[in-house]
């Protein structure tokens, strides 16, 4: 068997599986995120016999009745997780597309028992600290990254962003998870300094967002393909974590001007 | 208007200023309740509530037309039932 192990989050899974060579294209292709530090989760890789009927395009889930859950997505992949939620093998055709969309449906499954979150956003650090940019498709989460690289910025994420309250203090992880940019991202984790709900609009400027505003983003811009009633109310209870510790706010951004200058004041 | 309405227990939900949060099971969805909305929400409680009831709680905290108000609150808990966020339970037993 081949293993690596990848660190998303301080959340560190372990794959293993037996063909040789795409477990190497795997580690080769998720390389910053590598890790020796002991695994959270085993999931082994199962490449040898998928098939499904399934064609529909997207993610599915289902709570097995004994704990535990299946998800998968199309004729790509599917992953059986134990009710020990521990451990699980994916099943798979040996395709980097399948591999990684498994991966952020597992990571976004069980991240909020880690206390953390998957999150639709942009992840950018300023001054040491992670500055969090969230939305949908559309909201301006690419053009935010490339008007943040210009100024200097780290991008950490374009895409796909993780947070986690780690000893008390919310952080910012970036993921592998790219975006239509396919800018690489880093693992690198700041501690949060505010989180922005970003519009376009014909001039820069930023107000504080009010609770619901702020809830109900970061509730719509989670990744979540649980159906389970507790996952529901633990996101309730982390977003609600979040907003008590963290500014949430408004940013109406231009599409080229720096809005950076506007934020520090 | 009769029958018992009650929150579906299987929700998760907050409240924000006024502004109620609900996600259903089974298809994650977000709802939003308005300030009327979270007003009827925090009348169902735990056990739910008669539909006679609810409104005659609506015409004390409400200026309306009666009628008006009825047509209303019939129309915003079919809502809610269709989407799962409500349970709507008829006098003789029957669950919508």
């Amino acid at each position: 068997m081949e293993r690596f192990r990848c660190s998303i989050a301080k959340v560190v899974v372990e794959f293993f599986g037996a063909d040789a060579d795409f477990m190497g294209r795997l580690a080769a292709s998720y390389d910053p995120f590598l890790s020796s530090a002991a695994a959270d989760l085993q999931i082994e890789l199962d490449t040898s016999a998928f098939s499904s009927t399934r064609s529909d395009p997207s993610v599915w889930a289902a709570n097995l009745e004994e704990g535990g859950m299946e998800f998968g997505y199309g004729n790509l992949m599917r992953c059986r997780l134990e009710p020990t939620w521990r451990s699980g093998t994916f099943y798979l055709v040996p395709d980097l597309k399948a591999f990684d969309i498994g991966f952020r449906v597992l990571l976004a499954t069980v991240l909020p028992r880690f206390n953390g979150l998957l999150l639709h956003g942009a992840a950018v650090e300023s001054g040491s600290m992670g500055h969090l940019f969230i939305g949908p498709s559309g909201a301006g989460k690419s053009t935010i990254s490339h008007i943040s690289s210009n100024a200097g910025k780290q991008v950490l994420s374009d895409e796909i962003t993780a947070v986690r309250q780690v000893e008390k203090a919310w952080t910012v992880f970036g993921t592998p998870f790219r975006g239509s940019s396919n800018r690489t991202s880093r693992p690198l984790p700041v501690p949060l300094a505010a989180v922005y709900l970003p519009k376009k609009s014909d001039a820069i400027s930023w107000t504080p967002a009010n609770s619901w505003q702020a809830a109900e983003a970061v509730l719509k811009t989670i990744l979540s393909f649980s159906p389970d009633h507790e996952n529901n109310k633990r996101l309730f209870s982390l977003t609600a974590g979040l907003l008590r510790k963290v500014p949430f706010r408004m940013l109406h951004f231009t599409k080229t001007g720096d809005f950076w200058g506007a934020l520090a004041s | 208007m009769n029958g018992t309405v009650k929150r579906n227990p299987r929700t998760a939900w907050r409240e924000y200023d006024g502004t109620t949060l609900v996600i259903t099971p089974d298809d994650s969805m977000l709802h939003k309740l308005n300030s009327t909305g979270t007003f009827v929400w925090g009348l169902l409680g735990e056990h739910g509530v008669l539909a006679d009831d609810l409104l005659k709680a609506m015409a004390q905290r409400f200026d309306g037309e009666r009628e008006t108000m009825q047509r209303d609150l019939e129309g915003f808990l079919e809502q809610l039932s269709s989407k799962g966020v409500v349970m709507m339970e008829s006098p003789c037993g029957n669950h919508d």
